[in-house]
């Protein structure tokens, strides 16, 4: 059981490192447009999808980190310190994806507070973003990787 | 039982041990929660129904020791040695045994009639061994109850126990072995206390006396001093440590280790391996998440997000709030009829503003709390304060001051609040006195208003630069406090790593509403006080009620001027910027509206007002950027006192006031000198 779960962790690996490479993408691009934002220079990238946001652009790139260095650790054999990197990055992109889903449920009860017109802005200003998309395409990654760490753990 | 009418039974253990999770399985949630006389740390009193009696339940500060390092552990030993509980339940920890081993033998040399509660055992039972209770029994001399506080496991028993401590008191006081040499000074200091201090010996036992005082205890070596004999009792004593140190060496150390030996000795006897030692579910996450590179990111990334669900999730609680006082209630007051033109406004713009301001904050406050004690129950916050622990421990700070100065960069109020989880009073008052520094949210528009006006392409350099400024602040006068101020070792050095766990949402939902509570009852009316206060200054002149469109005449505006043109005069700030600072008082965002309505450009429109800054020449870039470093630092707003009161007390809310205004004029004194002398202008 176990040995087949390493042999399914090392398949899954390169989609992992992919995943990460995606993030740590989306965090560089983030900060250039923190960076355009801050100085007034020119039009900023896809600002809707990749907010120029320090915060956002922190997130991004630490699950970016977290989902590559897992690959460094599984071409180092270390099981553990891959599945426990791995499902870490996986839980702070769920938890990223989540607080935004909050935040987006926010803003449209805020709007029928105040008032407002509840439009497809809304949904696109606060759910089409990498963080929720990314969030949404981890989430099996995550629920996997939680069950081996425990698996492997009891093993 | 006591025949003080009340049978009172103490809950003690080492931090995160369960401690409160338990509390709430025996009270049933139902707390009092106030202070410890004289101090400003939490007593929570529950009460615990047991047959036909009440018993009124303890919960005493998380400990490792009954060495009163810290306040924590003087009011715990204080309680247990002074008050004498019927019952002490000390909850140990399955996951770590010794430690709490250590702290119950404590315990029971102090003459306590302890019940333990050996909490965590499922989780010690998943890292591979089990605890022989029965033995432990019989080993302690106590009673032992094997407990699950997350599911409420043992807590029956737990119940039965106390019921049969309190019907049968048992001491187990000759517990540890300090040696030979040792033994017969502790006999000798024993029948001296005996025989020349009575009324010491029938308070508390001789035993434990003559191993505080071979330890060097300074609380007993006091005591002992006040009475009749005390002083000559007092030189025998140390002429007895002298001649045991040169056999033995240092006294206090050697009592430390055959302690904590006794308990390493009873821990390996009740262990038992049941299973291959394997990584436990902790140590492989803590593998990451405490590691030195991977887990501050972690930890910083979980803090923004914990922002964002505070900020930005309670937003529409804070609109309905918005609309419902400062909208709805103030407009029906201010456009009364009935009531005269002054009275009106003072209800309007004072009373309903003033809670108002209080009631916004409220839901921001309510969220926060809610997602600190999640994270709090998982176990991550002490992860986040492992990882900073060894920079700030620098600075003599624990590592859990960075949890208020993070929370302090969203609003300082919750960031001062955030330092009621810190053990040690001494960080806890530092903590809270240097939480103010960090640059709230509320200072931002007044950087990007000046930052647009007089800096240009720098601005954005400067805004930075004052969350930089603000944190090395904070750890510099955080320093000299622990230096000067607030002496003493820290807690903090000392980090115990709970396992993660489950959260209760009962816990969640106690701990969210206390802390939110007493945010609303003591906030509540120093803020209502200090902007009625602001409200007075800005209405009315020497020529009377002037009304609230004319701050130029207003005492408010005589203020400012009579600033710019004495003690604001090197810094080369006009009026309006003086007048700025004085409602800024209320609330760093009003800073930017009072220049709207004293540039005439309206209060909402930060670009405008920037624009009429510009115009104006109100500021050089120079000026302009230390008064960005002066709003950063000069006074908490009126909530963020309130909460520094609350949780200190008046005498450290005057403190955090006068230290930030002197420190933000210094630094603003310096920025524009150092600037001057350097041809900046």
């Amino acid at each position: 059981m176990a040995q087949l779960n390493i042999k399914n962790i090392k398949a899954f690996s390169p989609v992992i490192l992919i995943l990460g490479i995606i993030y740590l993408v989306t965090g560089i691009i983030s900060i250039i447009n923190w960076c355009i934002g801050l100085a007034n220079l020119s039009k900023q990238f896809y600002p809707n999808l990749i907010p120029g946001d320090l915060g956002f652009a922190l997130v991004t790139l630490t699950v970016g980190a977290l989902l590559t260095t897992s690959t460094y650790y599984i071409m180092r054999e270390n099981i553990v310190m891959h599945l426990a990197s791995a499902t870490c990055g996986a839980w702070l992109a769920v938890g990223a994806l989540l607080i935004q889903i909050m935040v987006a449920a926010a803003t449209i009860l805020d709007a029928i507070i105040v008032g407002d017109s509840i439009d497809y802005s809304i949904i696109s200003e606060n759910l089409l973003r990498m963080d929720v998309i990314m969030g949404c395409i981890i989430l099996p990654a995550s629920i996997y990787y939680t069950s081996v760490l425990r698996k492997m753990i009891k093993a | 039982m006591t025949n003080r009418g009340n049978i009172r039974v103490a809950l003690v253990g080492i931090p995160n041990v369960g401690k409160s999770l338990i509390f709430n399985r025996l009270t049933g949630g139902r707390a009092w929660v106030g202070n410890w006389p004289g101090v400003t740390v939490e007593k929570k009193v529950g009460k615990l129904r047991i047959d036909e009696s009440e018993v009124e339940v303890i919960d005493l500060p998380g400990i490792y020791s009954l060495t009163p390092y810290s306040v924590d552990e003087l009011i715990a030993r204080n309680f247990i040695v002074e008050e004498r509980p019927d019952v002490v339940v000390c909850i140990a920890s399955a996951v770590n045994l010794e430690r709490s081993l250590y702290l119950a033998v404590s315990l029971l040399e102090l003459g306590a009639n302890v019940v333990l509660a050996l909490n965590m055992i499922d989780l010690a039972e998943k890292e591979g061994y089990r605890i022989d209770s029965k033995k432990l029994e019989k080993l302690l001399g106590v009673p032992v109850v094997p407990t699950i506080a997350t599911t409420g496991y043992g807590i029956d028993g737990l119940r039965n126990a106390i019921k049969k401590a309190l019907q049968e008191k048992k001491e187990h006081i000759h517990i540890v072995d300090y040696g030979k040499e040792v033994e017969e000074a502790i006999e000798k200091i024993e029948r001296l206390i005996e025989e020349r201090a009575p009324e010491l010996a029938t308070k508390y036992p001789p035993r434990w006396i003559a191993i505080k005082l071979l330890e060097g205890d300074k609380d007993i070596l006091d005591k002992l001093a006040k009475l009749p004999n005390g002083k000559d009792i007092v030189n025998q004593v140390n002429s007895l440590r002298s001649d045991l140190e040169k056999k033995v060496g240092d006294l206090e150390s050697h009592i430390t280790e055959r302690r904590y030996e006794k308990a390493l000795e009873i821990a390996r006897a009740v262990m038992k391996r049941v299973g291959v030692p394997r990584i436990s579910l902790t140590d492989a996450i803590d593998s990451v998440l405490t590691h030195k590179v991977l887990g501050i990111p972690f930890a910083l990334s979980i803090i923004y997000l914990l922002f964002r669900f505070a900020f930005e999730a309670s937003s529409p609680f804070q609109d309905l709030i918005d609309i419902l006082i400062n909208g709805y209630l103030h407009d029906l007051v201010a456009n009364s009829s009935i009531l005269p033109e002054c009275l009106a406004s003072l209800l309007a713009d004072g009373v309903i503003a003033g809670i108002g301001a209080v009631l916004v904050f409220l839901p921001v406050i309510a969220f926060f709390f809610l997602g600190f004690a999640v994270l709090e129950d998982v176990g991550y916050i002490a992860r986040i304060a492992f990882l900073v622990d060894k920079l700030f421990s620098k600075f003599r700070l624990p590592g859990k001051t960075i949890i208020p100065l993070i929370i302090g960069f969203g609003c300082n109020v919750p960031g001062v609040m955030a330092t009621r989880t810190i053990e040690d009073e001494n960080d806890r008052k530092t903590a809270a006195l240097i939480a103010p520094l960090a640059s709230c949210n509320a200072r931002l528009p007044v950087y990007l208003v000046i930052g647009a006006a007089v800096l240009g392409r720098s601005a954005g350099f400067a805004v930075l630069s004052m969350y930089v400024l603000g944190m090395v602040l904070a750890l510099i006068t955080g320093f000299i406090f622990r230096r000067f101020l607030f002496k003493g070792p820290s807690s903090g050095f000392i980090m115990e790593l709970p396992p993660y766990m489950k959260p209760n949402l009962s816990n969640i939902a106690m701990k969210t509403w206390e802390r939110t509570k007493k945010f609303l009852y003591k906030a509540g009316t120093v803020i209502f006080l200090g902007v009625v206060i602001v409200w007075f200054l800005s209405v009315t002149g020497p020529a009377g009620y002037l009304g609230p469109d004319n701050i130029v005449e207003s005492f408010a505006g005589i203020i400012g001027r009579s600033l710019s043109s004495t003690i604001f005069k090197p810094m080369g700030w006009d009026w309006r910027a003086s007048v700025a600072l004085l409602f800024g008082f209320i609330a760093k965002e009003v800073v930017v509206g009072t220049f709207g309505v004293l540039y005439g450009v309206g209060e909402e429109e930060e670009e405008a007002v920037a624009h009429a800054i510009a115009e104006h020449h109100s500021f050089t870039p120079l000026t302009g950027y230390a008064y960005m470093a002066f709003v950063l630092i000069y006074i908490p707003c009126v909530a963020t006192l309130a909460a520094i009161r609350g949780e200190l007390g008046l005498k450290y809310a005057i403190l955090a006031l006068v230290y930030e205004i002197v420190l933000a004029y210094v630094v603003a004194l310096i920025i524009v000198s150092g600037g001057h002398a350097l041809g900046i202008t």
